[in-house]
């Protein structure tokens, strides 16, 4: 059988979807055994030169991790969709714009402005230093997710995608017996079926930070009033962050029933919150506990503000802006 | 020559982690006339940061980079102490200490087997398709392959144990940890670390009868084109011992006397960083030095970190194996300060050795597994939180508002602090290499080389900084062949 052609890429990422690929430890052995690597310039050589000189389909399958954040990261997306038969959105900037996502919370200009200070000292897009003309890709006004940019075959969520998660991508691409596109390689279940900790699904009575408050460790996490995004995240992790008394972040994204992360963590909250007494009183005992969180789309939407329903708000108002 | 046959780019620059291109622009003759340094991205952390819960930062900011993400957890995690008047319980301090020095180990293991040692152990001018783990694989052996592989899980196996998970770490939190370890998984710990240790000690073995036998690392280790005379700078702990967590920060001068020592949280007051009109990279230096270009010397702020600047601020390593082989070093430069860029490899693997040592002395900490975990925390306010991150001195800067909430972040990354080292090493490199045209694959590899040395993570710099370094470079060669094409 001739050997499979690979590629790894990364966008706008942290390089910590390249490490998870290796945590799969010896069976990356099986991989290079079964597979050339024609791209991942986190740990080869090849260039873009290269990749360029690929032909069409030339590469089975790419994982592609990181966000669209800039023009370079389009176009590459756009090179890499043309050399390969697959494409994997690989990990949670990829699948929904991930924890820089929250990014689009600020217009560009205010970006550039926390960043460079004066005006005078923003990035420019083409500048000639010495006779040399050089170019920046553009920062562009939003950030968005691969599937925004071209069409993707498969999905590895979370941020990193866990080891085990990674091992069955692999044993699939060794064996050469990938499954139907679309396949999102996770659990198909959320996050609580496999959390060892018990649920009651108590009423909310006040919202506590894990720093602040020890939790218990054999309860649910949201039992005992932290924001645990369990119910509105997809499993495959095997629940890692509860099991070290720290509440889920939701890095997996939702569950393919739900359309909205935050929408749906927000759904199950607002239908948890109460002090279970009954009376006219209650409701702005309700108020006043939702009063208690200070940062709404940090919790709710940390991994998939880009990729939100209200994600076109600030790419209206700046997309003439610059 | 035409404009194509002018212009060599190097896009993009590969194992490291994060974006980055290097182009060359040659004169008539075929010389490098400019080269410059870009780095295209940019992803805003000081802005999306503001208005977040404080104890969500160390899990937002080790986003930053997931190969060092548990530097910026606990550089986090160490600022909110400090914005929560909370030092850890003693107990957490051990746990923080134990797994931050399995990610010294385990990042240091990556840098010599997977990015830049490959350039020594599979040849500077192999075919590039070999420059990798698996060219390394094939030349070292399977054997010893399996024992990079295993040895690099036991690193990540220590750091899941206490820290959640393995990258992107969980259990800081502002003075304390979430949780402890259970005796089986301290027992577990111990024999990794013992591994460890041996397969610590067996890498300098490979160190010394590979790369101090290789002529063209000898050849870069002391020639004067690759000596760079600049400041230092590093934590050291009371005794003046190299400390990855916590202690004051050192800098020395380049001619090795003592320059400054102040406590971490005063290492703000050391730097002043610059914005040049022609770039949009913000290059930290020394203020009581000030700024004098890209040049090195007394005379210039220009400083470097990691691990190179760890070994030439310290007064001992600390651990006793590490200290043999430090003094080796020493020997073998004739004394300290090193000046050596390509040094750095040799000193991150006596750090990888150090780091070992101290992971095998940690797990059996009398503070380990018992005590309280957490401290009663204070009213949040600023604060700073400073350490080692494998590539050199990590700072994290927040203000907290009265809910805990971040109103601003600075942060100093290590790949910072090396930006304008960094950028000196590579047209030190293309002005010896790079001649009458001559520029082939080879030749552009050993371009590379030279940030290598350094470990760049281009996303820790760039969670600021974009935009492009240009370097001025001159080279006077009269002999005008023509040069190929080559664009990587």
């Amino acid at each position: 059988m001739a050997k499979a052609k690979i590629g790894i890429y990364w966008a706008a990422a942290c390089g910590g979807c390249d490490c998870a690929l290796l945590e799969v430890n010896e069976q990356i052995l099986d991989v290079v055994a079964a597979a050339d690597i024609l791209l991942w310039p986190c740990a080869a050589d090849p260039k873009y030169s290269d990749l360029r000189d690929y032909k069409n389909g030339e590469i089975d399958i790419v994982l592609f991790n990181g966000a669209i954040r800039t023009q370079e990261n389009v176009e590459l997306a756009q090179l890499i969709r043309t050399k390969t038969k697959y494409l994997v959105a690989f990990g949670s900037c990829a699948q929904s714009g991930g924890v820089i996502g929250l990014a689009n919370q600020s217009s560009r200009n205010e970006i550039f402005s926390t960043v460079f200070g004066d005006q005078a000292n923003w990035p420019q897009l083409d500048t000639n230093k010495n006779g040399h003309d050089l170019h920046l890709p553009e920062f562009l006004p939003r950030l968005t997710h691969l599937a925004d940019v071209v069409e993707v075959d498969y999905v590895v969520p979370g941020c990193p995608p866990p080891k085990q998660v990674v091992s069955a991508l692999f044993s699939a691409l060794v064996a050469g017996e990938l499954p139907a596109t679309g396949t999102v390689f996770a659990s198909s279940k959320n996050l609580c079926e496999e959390c060892s900790r018990e649920r009651e699904q108590l009423k909310i009575t006040q919202i506590l930070r894990p720093h602040e408050n020890d939790p218990d460790t054999e309860k649910c996490l949201l039992d005992q009033g932290f924001m645990c995004m369990g119910p509105a995240t997809r499993g495959g992790c095997l629940a890692v962050c509860p099991a070290a008394n720290m509440p889920c972040t939701g890095c997996a994204g939702p569950t393919a029933a739900i359309r909205d992360q935050g929408a749906a963590m927000l759904n199950t909250v607002a239908s948890l919150i109460g002090t279970g007494e009954e009376g006219e009183d209650q409701l702005a005992a309700e108020d006043a506990i939702l009063a208690q969180f200070d940062d709404i789309v940090g919790t709710f939407y940390r991994f998939g503000a880009a990729t939100s329903i209200f994600k076109e708000r600030y790419h209206e108002r700046n997309a003439t802006a610059r | 020559m035409n404009e194509t046959l002018r212009h060599v780019s190097i896009d993009p620059i590969t194992r490291l982690e994060g974006h980055g291109r290097i182009e060359l622009f040659l004169d008539d003759q075929g010389n490098l006339a400019d080269a410059f340094f870009q780095i295209p991205e940019l992803r805003g952390f000081e802005r999306f940061c503001r208005g977040r819960q404080g104890e969500d930062m160390p899990q937002i900011t080790e986003r930053i980079c997931g190969v060092c993400p548990e530097a910026h957890h606990f550089a986090s995690t160490k600022a909110l102490d400090d914005c929560y008047d909370a030092p850890p319980p003693p107990r957490a301090r051990a746990l923080r200490e134990l797994l931050y020095n399995a990610y010294t180990f385990s990042d240091h293991l990556l840098h010599f087997y997977y990015l830049g040692g490959p350039d020594f152990l599979v040849g500077p001018y192999a075919p590039p398709q070999e420059r990798n783990i698996v060219g390394v694989i094939g030349k070292v052996g399977l054997e010893l392959g399996k024992q990079v592989i295993k040895h690099r899980s036991y690193g990540q196996k220590t750091i899941e144990l206490i820290g959640g998970r393995p990258i992107h770490p969980v259990t800081g939190i502002p003075g304390g940890q979430s949780k402890g370890i259970t005796q089986d998984e301290q027992a577990e710990i111990r024999t990794m670390a013992a591994s460890c240790l041996e397969f610590a000690k067996t890498t300098l073995d490979v160190f010394h009868s590979v790369l101090l036998k290789d002529d063209s690392y000898k050849r870069f280790i002391s020639e004067k084109a690759q000596m760079m005379p600049t400041y230092y700078m590093g934590l050291v702990d009371s005794e003046g011992s190299i400390n990855y967590y916590d202690g004051d920060v050192r800098v020395v001068a380049p001619d090795g006397s003592l320059f400054a020592q102040v406590p971490s949280s005063e290492v703000l007051g050391l730097i002043e960083e610059r914005t040049e009109p022609w770039t949009y990279v913000k290059i930290p230096y020394l203020k009581d030095v000030g700024w004098k270009g890209f040049v090195s010397g007394p005379d210039s702020g220009v400083y470097r970190v990691g691990p190179l600047a760890r070994l030439n601020v310290c007064t001992q390593i600390g651990t006793p194996l590490a200290q043999v082989q430090y003094e080796t070093f020493l020997e073998y430069f004739g004394g300290g300060p090193v000046h050596a860029t390509f040094a750095y490899h040799w000193a991150r693997l006596i750090e990888m050795l150090s780091a070992a040592e101290r992971v095998a002395q940690l797990v059996d900490d009398p503070n380990l597994m018992t005590g309280p975990l957490r401290t009663p925390l204070g009213t949040p306010g600023e604060g700073v939180g400073v350490i080692e991150a494998a590539r050199g001195v990590l700072i994290h800067h927040y203000d907290l508002d009265q809910k805990g909430r971040i109103e601003d972040v600075n942060l100093i990354v290590a790949t910072t602090h090396n930006v304008a080292g960094i950028s000196m090493s590579i047209k030190d490199m293309a002005q010896s290499v790079v001649k009458n045209g001559n520029v082939d694959e080879g030749i552009l590899n050993l371009v590379e080389m030279s940030f290598r040395n350094y470990d760049p993570c281009l996303a820790c710099a760039t969670h600021a900084l974009p935009g492009q370094m240009p370097l001025v470079v001159q080279v006077h060669d009269e002999k005008g062949n023509i040069c190929q094409r080559i664009e990587r």
